[in-house]
């Protein structure tokens, strides 16, 4: 029998055989060209252009000017005095950085432990009853951003509803002070990423095979052990996926730190706005992009591998 | 039967799902006492109740009526983790995320054991289902008789009181299943474990158990042992599910004057048979009686046997032949009558189709089934 599969494996694939192979391959590039291109064009364009313009001079009213120069992606960095011209590091920079990325870790963290019991309860809803559910996640899609954020200023405002709420139970004196602060914007933006993070959630719990839990629990586990040695290792690809897709849009966000950080709680997304608009800065904005860029991805690859090492490796 | 020696005792218990007119009852009134290091099987069709059996047992469901007993202590307020109760799943249910050691030892680890003694019972079990060579596979990479072997091991690690078998053999195919369950009763014996197995396969129960609970819609019919079950079953539905039973339909029947537990059938000719019965059978609508077809024979003379018919259909099967035989007094197709018989050597064809033969089988062969169950 060895002998026989042996030659078998050993055959050289016939000239029939690879044509059609070839056909085939040719075929899926067609198809798949319109969508490459417009990949191509919308993503890659762009970026070839702010790569271009970061390393440009800044035009006196915004613009470039066609002339090689460093001094933009240097700001991103590191700034002179203005008195006695000393090299400084750009320390307002750094902290719009380091502020990005703490709130959207936040953000990141809340998303997942709001979450994660949402996508649990809405999995193990009868089969009928699920995509009601997941109907009623998606709804705040449907709203502008802006109109959403503005409905939360109401919220979370002075005289908003917590405050008044808060007030007349007594439990506090005066009004809790949490629009344009931190506060403000992590809870913006927890709120609007949520479906993010449930909907990705929701799709690998409900192919988890719900006897595993039950082996669990008849092996001694405790509901919490089920949780932590069978659920989330099982679940990690959605957990995984969820993270990024709230994670990208956090630190990057725009209206929601605009609109509920005020002016001291900016973020790297105004940062460059900031550039673009009243800075007239171009290539400071576009270093400061490229850099978001970077961190991004060097974030993603780190949060992935670390993942990964503890136990993703189910799910193909 | 000891109180002491019973492993599992089930008393009364119901389990009724939904509520009002939607009501489900899944188990009616159900009361079993399973002894320790017995193998016990839980036969019935599917949809018949013998998985939530099984699922009251184990912890997943909670009765709605009635308790559950693990030797002397009730357990039916306990979820799944706190009872010494493991399961073989019906797809066995092992963690893809895990090695098949990791499978194994997983009770064990979630039991608090010290880490050297984890391994070494992990090693023990692997070697119980010689599966040595693959521990640290993952379980996806395994066939199904691995993965069988793999759920057995996990199940057994812990050394619990009880292990539950949920129709464990089915995913298997039939050579594949053969071997496991002589597997199965060899690892009963090595671990002194008492294994309450479910399925729906009444060979597999009879060639595998101990004793049998056969059960239908809910309800508890007979429970014995495998002979018992098969040379005496009390109820039409256990004589008909467990192997191949001719009915016939007694109209002429009447109770012995001198002994109440013998009953008079008159069959052709005015020939009859004393048949022992159940004291208390009631005769009113007739009664039914069960032969198995191979305690039944044919005879040339048609006219002097208790049943005389036609052969309509003959079938060869090596070591027997079965012969399909229209009876006389019986013009409705579905009841014909099955007659199995034995080949024996250098006899040839002896009966063909279309022949009229007499049929005699003797009274101990006879089960009196009561209608009125």
């Amino acid at each position: 029998m060895d002998k026989n599969t042996q030659s078998i494996v050993e055959l050289p694939e016939s000239e029939l055989e690879r044509s059609k192979t070839k056909q085939r391959t040719i075929r899926n590039y067609l198809l798949s060209t319109p969508a490459l291109i417009v990949l191509m064009v919308a993503a890659s364009g762009p970026l070839l252009i702010m790569l271009f313009y970061s390393f440009m001079q800044a035009g006196d009213y915004g613009g470039v000017v066609w002339e090689f120069s460093t001094k933009g992606w240097f700001q991103v960095f590191m700034r002179y005095d203005i008195f006695d011209g000393t090299l400084l590091p750009a320390d307002a920079h750094l902290s719009i950085f380091w502020r990005s990325i703490k709130l959207s870790v936040i953000t990141t963290i809340i998303c997942l432990v709001l979450g994660f019991p949402t996508a649990y309860f809405i999995a193990t809803r009868p089969r009928e009853q699920r995509n009601l559910w997941l109907f009623i996640v998606t709804v705040p899609f449907w709203t502008n951003l802006l109109i959403r954020t503005f409905a939360l200023m109401q919220i979370i405002r002075n005289n908003g509803v917590v405050n008044n709420l808060l007030l007349s139970t007594g439990l506090i004196d005066e009004p809790l002070r949490i629009m344009y602060t931190e506060t403000a914007v992590t809870i913006g933006m927890a709120y609007v990423y949520l479906p993010l993070m449930v909907l990705p959630l929701y799709a690998t719990i409900e192919r988890l095979d719900f006897k595993l839990l039950e082996a669990a629990y008849d092996l001694y586990a405790s509901r919490f052990q089920v949780l932590k040695r069978v659920i989330i290792p099982l679940v990690k690809p959605g957990l995984i996926a969820g993270s990024i897709l709230v994670f990208i849009p956090s630190i990057g966000a725009y209206v929601t730190p605009r609109m509920l950080g005020g002016g001291k709680s900016l973020m790297l997304g105004n940062l460059i706005e900031l550039q673009f608009g009243q800075g007239r800065n171009w290539p400071l904005g576009a270093s400061l992009s490229l850099t978001l860029l970077v961190i991004v991805g060097v974030a993603m690859i780190y949060y992935v591998r670390s993942a990964g090492r503890s136990g993703a490796s189910y799910g193909h | 039967m000891k109180e002491s020696n019973i492993a599992i005792k089930v008393d009364g218990a119901s389990k009724v799902y939904g509520k009002g007119k939607n009501a489900f009852c899944a188990l009616n009134n159900i009361s079993l006492d399973i002894l320790d290091n017995e193998f016990f099987t839980l036969l019935g069709p599917s949809g018949c109740g013998k998985t939530t059996l099984l699922r009251l047992i184990a912890g997943f469901e909670n009765p709605t009526q009635g308790s559950i007993l693990l030797h002397g202590e009730e357990i039916s307020h306990l979820p799944p983790n706190l009872r010494s109760v493991n399961t073989v799943f019906q797809n066995y249910a092992l963690f893809p995320h895990m090695t098949v050691s990791e499978n194994i030892g997983f009770g064990l680890e979630m039991q608090n054991k010290p880490k050297e003694e984890i391994k070494q019972t992990v090693d023990k079990m692997l070697a119980l289902v010689h599966m040595q060579e693959l521990k640290d596979r993952r379980t996806d990479e395994l066939s199904g008789g691995q993965q069988q072997r793999v759920a057995l091991a996990r199940a057994l690690a812990p050394h619990p009181k009880v292990l539950l078998l949920d129709e464990s053999l089915s995913a298997l195919d039939y050579k594949l299943r053969k071997e496991m369950q002589i597997e199965l009763k060899r690892l009963q014996h090595a671990t002194g474990i008492t294994f309450i197995f479910v399925t729906h396969d009444q060979e597999e129960a009879l060639t595998m158990s101990d004793r049998i609970a056969v059960i239908n819609e809910g309800k508890l019919l007979q429970v014995g042992s495998p002979h018992e079950i098969y040379n005496k079953p009390k109820d039409h539905f256990v004589a008909s599910f467990v192997g191949d039973t001719n009915f016939l339909e007694m109209s002429s029947a009447s109770k012995s004057d001198s002994d109440k537990e013998v009953i008079l059938l008159e069959f052709n000719h005015g020939q009859t048979l004393r048949v022992p019965c159940e004291k208390d059978i009631v005769l009113n609508d007739g009664i039914s009686i069960a032969i198995r077809p191979e305690k039944t024979r044919l005879t040339e003379n048609a006219d002097s046997s208790l049943l005389a018919g036609k052969i309509l259909d003959v079938s060869f099967f090596g070591t027997d032949t079965h012969y399909t035989i229209a009876l006389n007094h019986n013009s409705d197709e579905a009841s014909n009558f099955l007659v199995r018989m034995q080949n024996a050597s250098n006899q040839g064809e002896q009966y063909v189709v279309g022949d009229r033969v007499g049929v005699a089988f003797s009274a101990e062969d006879v089960q009196v089934i009561d209608n009125s169950r």
